[in-house]
């Protein structure tokens, strides 16, 4: 951090100034992605405080979450197994892989409306990487995601899931999902910061999202039904970022389908967020 | 070598909806710089905080800002700080920077003094092996002693002072930037304040400081700025700007009193600023 310049109009950065081109404009945001990802211990730091915040006091901490992980999915999952006249054996582990992928996926794309905002105070006096607070988002939910895990576990254990290689694919589903975390994460967040409407419509549209993406009812239903499993199951977004989690934990391999459309929403994200911060990178702390 | 490059700056704040932000235009209505319509685009208003600034500052400069509230103090301090990117014009920071503008930056009022030591090292870019090595030397300035190990939400404002101030200067920075915070130690702090200023000034750095306090200005500073609106008024060594300053409020305060308007524009100019008078008040530049 010895030398730094911040060139609004790139022409006053000297080796810039002959290259007023896309790479220049780039360039910090380029530096701000490098820069967050390498001081994790901040983002780690910040990320387990609030984890620590949320259930300060309490006697059991952190395990609320997976407790609370825990009631939902045994209540809905034998109500909705009743409902539906499915096997729980069966059901339940469905339902709670699936929804903690789901968690995973909500809280992430919910909480990160407000992941710039929050932190005025400190983005309007220092000079920090957004992305630290991208990161710090992902990274908290990814802890929950963990403490879920716990759930799951006991769930598999319970019911006798059968495991074998194909387990080795949940790291997989994670790791291609937590680039398109971030590129959602950073969007919403600068988005949000500017037009402070969309945290309101993101809220909303998660809610929806729950029931219309193949959660706690099986893809296989709208067999039938080519155009509602279009639009629900085969390009809902959600639904693949959910299954190449929930089907490793299942011990089910997640379809070349379902990769493919996860890295191709990595790679159209990612544009899409270039586009964006290329011009607006300068202007997001006025917005926040 | 620590140096700071301002060549044109402007810093125009736009004004969304008000609805989402009333309070938010209210408060830049109250000290900002001057209302305008921002000429790339109908139907936004920008307040022009920062007006055209080039100056220089190089090591051993203690440069004084001073001014009325929303002469533009802090937008160029938090310029400098990196936080916000000039709208037109650049600027160039050579050096570590430490910014002590905000006071509650960071702190969570929840965690323990030690906690929040650690925390606001980590935003402040150290490591966590550095901070070990420095935490007991930042507690022992604070003299907080016990207090550190409680939430800070028990503490009086001038600790939090204490606290902010301790981590703020833990950096060994080139640049330090300071905001009025100096005020609410007490007199004992100030003297330690003081003296942690000049040892950091004494390894050759740089300091810029924001105060309404001419006397604060006299004692840190060896330069000094009189901005109004967004621009300077004046620039120089500390004795000739205060002379200026203290007319200027002489003149604000005279106006007031005798009710004559005065040559200069009243002190609170942009209050009236609505659209109407700003539209034609001044064509801004381009973003």
């Amino acid at each position: 951090m010895s030398s730094d310049t911040l060139p609004q109009s790139p022409a006053l950065a000297p080796g810039a100034a002959a290259e007023r081109g896309r790479s220049s404009r780039l360039a910090p945001v380029y530096a701000d992605m490098l820069d967050g990802s390498g001081r994790w211990h901040l983002w780690w730091a910040l990320a387990w405080r609030d984890i620590k915040g949320r259930y300060r006091r309490t006697i059991i901490g952190p395990f609320w979450t997976a407790l609370n992980t825990a009631i939902l999915v045994t209540t809905l999952g034998f109500v909705y197994a009743l409902l539906w006249h499915e096997d729980p054996a069966t059901y339940l582990p469905f339902f709670c892989a699936g929804y903690i992928s789901w968690y995973l996926f909500s809280t992430i794309v919910s909480e990160s409306g407000t992941a710039l905002i929050a932190e005025e105070a400190t983005v309007k006096s220092i000079r920090i990487p957004y992305t630290v607070f991208i990161f710090r988002v992902i990274t908290r939910n990814v802890v929950v995601f963990a403490h879920n895990l716990v759930v799951f576990l006991l769930v598999a254990v319970i019911f006798q899931l059968h495991w074998d290689w194909k387990i080795l694919l949940l790291p997989i589903g994670l790791l291609l999902s937590l680039p398109n975390y971030f590129w959602i994460a950073l969007l919403l967040a600068t988005v949000c910061a500017r037009f402070r409407d969309v945290i309101q419509f993101v809220g909303n549209l998660i809610q929806i999202l729950f029931f219309v993406t193949p959660i706690f009812w099986e893809p296989s239903r709208l067999a039938r039904n080519p155009v509602a499993e279009f639009v629900f199951v085969t390009a809902n977004p959600a639904y693949h970022l959910v299954e190449i989690i929930r089907a490793p934990l299942l011990g089910q391999a997640p379809s070349l389908f379902n990769y493919a459309y996860v890295v191709a929403m990595a790679v159209v994200g990612f544009g899409v967020l270039l586009v964006l911060l290329r011009r607006f990178y300068g202007r997001i702390t006025y917005w926040i | 070598m620590a140096s700071i490059v301002l060549d044109r700056v402007c810093v125009d704040f736009p004004i969304y909806d008000s609805d989402r932000s009333l309070r938010k235009l209210l408060f830049r209505a109250s000290i900002g710089g001057v209302v305008s319509n921002d000429p790339t685009r109908r139907n936004r208003l920008t307040v022009r905080a920062l007006d055209d600034l080039s100056f220089t500052l190089n090591e051993g400069d203690r440069l004084g800002l001073i001014g009325h509230n929303g002469a533009g103090k802090s937008t160029l301090l938090r310029v400098m700080s990196g936080a916000y990117r000039p709208s037109s014009g650049s600027i160039r920071i050579e050096g570590v920077v430490s910014a002590l503008l905000t006071l509650g930056m960071g702190i969570d009022p929840e965690e323990t003094g030690y906690a929040n030591i650690y925390n606001g090292c980590l935003l402040l870019g150290l490591t966590p092996a550095q901070i070990r090595g420095k935490i007991d030397e930042i507690a022992d300035f604070t003299e907080l002693g016990e207090y550190l190990r409680v939430p800070v939400r028990t503490y009086s404002s001038g600790m939090q002072v204490r606290l902010a101030f301790a981590v703020a200067t833990s950096l060994q920075p080139d640049i330090l930037l300071l905001d009025e915070v100096l005020g609410a130690g007490d007199a004992v702090f100030m003297i330690k304040a003081r003296q942690r200023i000049e040892e950091l000034m004494s390894q050759a750095s740089l300091l810029v400081l924001a105060s309404h306090s001419t006397e604060v200005i006299r004692r840190f500073c060896n330069k000094a700025a009189l901005l109004k609106s967004g621009h300077i008024e004046e620039y120089g060594p500390v004795e000739t700007t205060i002379a200026a300053y203290e007319k200027a409020v002489a003149a604000a305060s005279n106006g007031a009193a005798v009710a004559v308007p005065s040559p200069e524009p009243p002190s609170k100019p942009r209050r009236r600023a609505n659209g109407n008078q700003a539209r034609s008040a001044k064509p801004k530049g381009e973003r």
